[in-house]
């Protein structure tokens, strides 16, 4: 090994890679519970060191079909937003294109709500000195469609500042070691996401482990913060998924579990963007509120 | 349908009898009385020929008549002999090497046709040429020259890893003396467990299996360790730069002779004083490390009658990485202590009993008992004791982590030659395999408690049973075929999977000089490598089919051509087409070292293929020999949920694959060996772009407050390293001494320091300012590195 060392040698290379042009990356999750809501921002070489940005001057399409459902308006930071609301079991177009860029498009459809929740048991312990909050969540679920269908779970802790009066929104750990979930700690950006194929059109138990780190009066140091209210609402929110939705945070799941660790294997984070990056995924909530005191 | 036919072929082509005597016995070198396996016999009024088996017997049935045979073997004076076959005839033949011979060269035609082997895509490897060609540091090395034949990829730089017809390394059936070896490197991979000293012959065959091999995929090689000189104790041996090694040989009596190998590195050794230097901190610390290998082989063998041999054989070899800390502190009158000691340690333990006795002069039988184990271990022992006014106190903790695998083989093959045109193989065998696919055990102890525990999985038994019939039939004078069937079945808990695997492969003599040879393989393969495509450690897995995990299929087509020009040249051009089915592979983000996951749930099965052609030109004799090897491939794989279900290329996927090896003999004391490789660069996967994730925070009716960076990957092996190439030379001068020979060998690997990529990852850059440079960079591990040794022989 010393001898490997001390004869190996290290060479810069040049990037052949074809990529130079940046593209747009278009990144919804929409429901039939609120407006269109879209992030425009664009993608870089891996080797450029600059910032990822927002797009502020993007056109934003939706179609029903071949009619236009609306065009975006921004907002800021690179969000477009509409007034409508998306229909259950419709499938719809993205299309965005701005200065610059090449125009991208995307497909996806909301599913109805599919999985009802039956029962929810849950135990919480709270650690006294940091304020952090554990939860051991047992629910009973069924699958209401014969077909194949993707589900995901999150769970968040919501506050009120007594002082500013906004509220303050603690995203949880959640994570379980049931066979149906498919990432073994949770999937892509807070969501917890499975399919049906083990309980396809019947009922089913799940355990899962929260973890609600800071949030309550004190931070995760044990320090004592001024204004927030000691009551917080815990949010369970049970989602269908459309396929693509299930596939962008799956992956995007295991792409986070793995990419500090050298050892594991690369990981593809799925898209259905034609022509650039992100993910057009349609969603329908149900949303079951905790309140802790 | 294919496996009936096949058995009607054979039942119903040696039914037809006539008058015939059979000539039969071994055939040897003449001044060590070692067994020559591959030596051909060729009847020229007849047109029939036959080879030695792997024990240097044969067998041919002829009319009665009169006979010319002719005796030859690569590198020795050829015979012949005329005589009147009346009756059954015992013909036990000595060669003369070409070396004992008054000519440099021996101007003798070719031996070995290669149109006139009804098998393909088989070559055999003359151990001289191992010993005589440049290898990294002087170490000669078997597996390293079959890796510059056509249709063998090398893998990684440096390592002696085999990647045949775009099958992974697990797919090689490594046999040394018939007992197969499932890691067959040392050093990471930098060098392999074979000691060319204590080789006879080593054969590869990459298409076109024989049916008497079986249980891998993609290649066979067949190593047979030397018997022992019978006439007169012998030496062989040799010091090189990172190991020395000591081969003796002769006999114990007129009917027994033996065999003692043994080769280590002294690394560790030479080390000692720098790390010495390192830790000379004016502490009476102890901190230290190393690496070494070594290993032995051994081989008795007994002639009990004519009829009757015995052999023992055996392989023991191990590699040690290792650090150690002693170390000791005093504060207020407490004394503390400590000691770790960690490491990995790897290595096989093989041996085989094998009893040949001759039945009849047609029938030859061969009994073999053998064990094989591969063992891995990582460990770290750490303790901890305190002694003083405060109190006395003692921590100790061990970490220890196992894998491997150990086979237990009984097995019966009979070779028998009933008629002129036809030699048949039959045989059968059963092999209980345990497989250890990774046990982690943990204990401490302290004056308070006391843990011992173990996690991981648990050991696997399973048993494996083969039989096979195959036939040698000369049809007609230009038209020969080698078929037969390999049936064979693996339980497993309580599952059990069977295969019948029809194999068949031909030539047709076009011309005196040229034939057209075409074959077809199905096999099966019990056993599944679990391994990390990043890093190639002895961290790989051996794993057997279950209920959930399918055995490894294969089958192969082959068509091509060879010819000999001259006498002195061979030339084969081939094209071959593979399907593989139930393949494994890590899952996207899983890791080896996610020991609390079964590796049943860390994997995905899918399907593999592998096409392309293959030019082989070869020059066996002569001043000048060696070859020159071209491939074009094309090598794919298919997971269900890797890529999104896409096809992706293997990672060994190389477009193009040249291998030159050539030695020279410039005069009786002087010969000088040239190697030249180039290969299309590794498929590697990087992330080319980056772009922001989706943050349901923000989704859900609340802010974008956060975006993470995604690096997207467009294809699993997306991107190509660099192209490999390198030139490596040798020259090798001899003298013949009052006690032996000896042999000065000098040798450059990488003549022109091509910087080649071993490993590619992107790197930052501060430039001042705040500005960052990234850039794609690549580990270049072997500049140019001369070598020496010194060898000698007595």
């Amino acid at each position: 090994m010393i001898f490997l060392g001390l004869i190996s040698c290290e060479k810069k290379l040049t990037f052949d890679s074809e990529i130079t042009d940046s593209k747009l990356v278009v990144n919804s999750m929409f429901s039939n519970s609120e407006p269109w809501k879209v992030n425009i921002s664009n993608s870089l070489s891996v080797i450029d060191g600059a910032d990822l940005s927002t797009i502020d001057n993007a056109e934003v399409k939706i179609f029903n079909g071949n009619s236009l459902v609306e065009t975006l308006i921004h907002d800021e930071n690179g969000n477009y937003l509409g007034s409508s609301i998306p229909s259950e079991n419709e499938t719809y177009r993205i299309e965005v294109s701005a200065p610059t860029f090449k125009p991208v498009q995307g497909f996806s459809s909301s599913p109805p709500v599919s999985l009802e929740l039956l029962s929810m048991d849950t135990t919480t312990t709270d650690d006294n000195f940091s304020s952090n909050l554990f939860m051991a969540i047992d629910i009973t679920m069924k699958d209401l469609d014969p077909k194949d269908n993707y589900y995901g779970i999150r769970v968040s802790s919501v506050m009120l500042d007594t002082i500013t009066g906004e509220t303050q929104t603690e995203e949880a750990y959640l994570y379980s070691d049931d066979p149906i979930i498919t990432t073994s700690f949770g999937g892509g950006a807070g969501l917890t996401v499975f399919d049906d194929l083990l309980f396809n059109g019947s009922t089913q138990n799940l355990s899962l482990n929260v973890n609600i780190y800071g949030g309550g009066n004190y931070d995760e140091f044990g320090n004592f913060i001024e204004g927030l209210q000691g009551r917080r609402t815990i949010k369970f929110e049970l989602i269908t998924l459309s396929q693509d939705g299930y596939l962008y945070f799956k992956s995007y799941g295991s792409y986070q579990e793995s990419q500090y660790d050298p050892f594991s294997q690369p990981v593809q984070v799925y898209s259905n963007i034609d022509g650039g990056f992100g993910i057009f995924a349609g969603a329908s909530s149900n949303i079951t509120e905790i309140i802790i005191e | 349908m294919k496996q009936s036919l096949l058995l009607l072929l054979l039942l119903g082509s040696i039914m037809v009898q006539a008058q015939t005597h059979t000539i039969s016995g071994y055939l040897s070198d003449e001044s060590s009385g070692e067994q020559l396996i591959g030596a051909t016999i060729y009847e020229s009024t007849t047109k029939s020929g036959t080879s030695t088996n792997a024990y240097g017997f044969y067998s041919i049935t002829l009319h009665q008549d009169s006979v010319k045979l002719r005796l030859s073997y690569t590198g020795y004076q050829s015979k012949s002999i005329q005589f009147y076959l009346d009756k059954d005839t015992t013909l036990n033949i000595s060669f003369t090497s070409a070396n004992e011979l008054d000519e440099v060269v021996i101007s003798a035609k070719l031996q070995e046709k290669i149109q006139e082997n009804s098998q393909m895509s088989e070559i055999d490897i003359p151990m001289q040429k191992v010993k005589s060609l440049p290898m990294l540091l002087g170490e000669r090395d078997v597996l390293k020259t079959i890796q510059l034949l056509p249709g063998v990829q090398s893998g990684s730089e440096g390592g002696s890893g085999l990647y045949v017809r775009g099958g992974g390394p697990d797919q090689n059936l490594i046999l040394l003396d018939g007992v197969p070896i499932y890691n067959a490197s040392h050093l990471f991979g930098f060098f392999s467990v074979f000691n060319g000293d204590a080789i006879n012959s080593v054969k590869l065959i990459k298409g076109g299996f024989p049916a008497r091999y079986g249980g891998r995929l993609s290649s066979v090689i067949d190593l047979r360790m030397k018997e022992g000189n019978n006439k007169k104790l012998k030496g062989e041996g040799g010091i090189g730069l990172i190991s020395s090694r000591i081969t003796l040989d002769g006999p114990i009596n007129d009917k027994t002779s033996f065999l003692v190998a043994a080769r280590r590195t002294y690394i560790d050794i030479l080390a000692q004083p720098f790390i010495r230097m390192a830790n000379n901190n004016n502490s009476n610390d102890k901190a230290g490390g190393g690496y070494y290998f070594y290993d032995f082989n051994a081989k008795l063998n007994h002639q009990f009658s004519d009829r009757s041999r015995m052999y023992l054989s055996g392989y023991f070899g191990n590699d040690k990485f290792y650090s150690y800390y002693d170390g000791s502190s005093t504060y207020n009158g407490q004394v503390n202590s400590y000691e770790e000691k960690a490491g990995l340690k790897w290595g096989n333990a093989i041996t085989a009993l094998r009893w040949n006795y001759l039945i009849t002069p047609k029938l030859f039988s061969n009994v073999t008992l053998s064990y094989s184990n591969y063992l891995f271990n990582v460990f770290n022992d750490f303790s901890n004791s305190e002694t003083g006014p405060q109190g006395d106190f003692e921590h100790k903790e061990s970490i220890r982590y196992f894998s491997g695998i150990q086979d237990y083989t009984a097995k019966v093959d009979f070779d028998y030659a009933p008629k002129p045109n036809h030699l048949i193989k039959v045989g059968t065998g059963v092999t209980n395999h345990t497989f250890k696919p990774g046990i982690t055990s943990y204990k401490s102890s302290s004056l308070t408690n006391e843990t011992d525990t173990a996690f991981g999985s648990s050991n696997i038994g399973a048993n494996e049973g083969f039989l096979y019939v195959e036939d040698d039939f000369k049809i007609s004078s230009r038209l020969k075929i080698n078929y037969g069937l390999h049936a064979s079945a693996f339980a497993v808990n309580k599952k059990i999977y069977s295969s019948i695997q029809p194999r068949i492969s031909g030539r047709f003599l076009v011309t005196e000089n040229t034939s057209i040879k075409a074959s077809y393989a199905e096999m099966a393969q019990y056993l599944h490598l679990l391994t990390n495509t990043s890093i190639g450690l002895p961290t790989d897995l051996w794993l057997p089919p279950t209920e959930r995990i399918k055995p490894q299929f294969s089958s192969q087509l082959a068509i091509g051509v060879a010819t000999t020009l001259k006498d002195q040249y061979q030339v084969s051009l081939e094209g071959y087409y593979k399907e593989m089915k139930n393949l494994i592979e890590y899952k996207e983000g899983a890791s080896f070292f996610n020991q609390t996951t079964d590796w049943q749930d860390k994997i995905e099965v899918g399907k593999g293929w592998s096409y392309g052609a293959e030019f082989l030109f070869e020059k066996k004799q002569g001043k000048t020999t060696g070859w020159i090897g071209y491939t074009l491939s094309w090598s794919d794989r298919q997971f269900e949920n890797i890529s999104f279900g896409e096809k992706f290329p293997y990672t060994y996927d190389r477009r193009h694959d040249i291998g030159i090896a050539v030695t020279h003999k410039i005069s009786e004391r002087t010969d000088i060996g040239m190697v030249w490789v180039y290969g299309t660069g590794n498929a590697v996967t990087l992330g080319l772009e980056r772009y922001g994730s989706f943050s349901t925070s923000g989704q859900l009716g609340d802010d974008f407050y956060y975006q993470e960076d995604i690096e997207h990957i467009d294809q699993r092996n997306n991107y190509r390293m660099p192209a490999y190439h390198r030139l490596d030379l040798s020259i090798n001068r001899h003298k013949t001494t009052k006690w032996g020979e000896r042999t000065w060998s000098f040798g450059v690997y990488n003549a022109y320091s091509r910087l080649n990529p071993f490993y590619l990852y992107f790197k930052e850059e501060y430039r001042g300012e705040g500005q960052i440079e990234k850039g794609l960079y690549q580990l270049s591990i072997f500049p140019i590195i001369p070598s020496f040794s010194y060898n000698f022989k007595f």
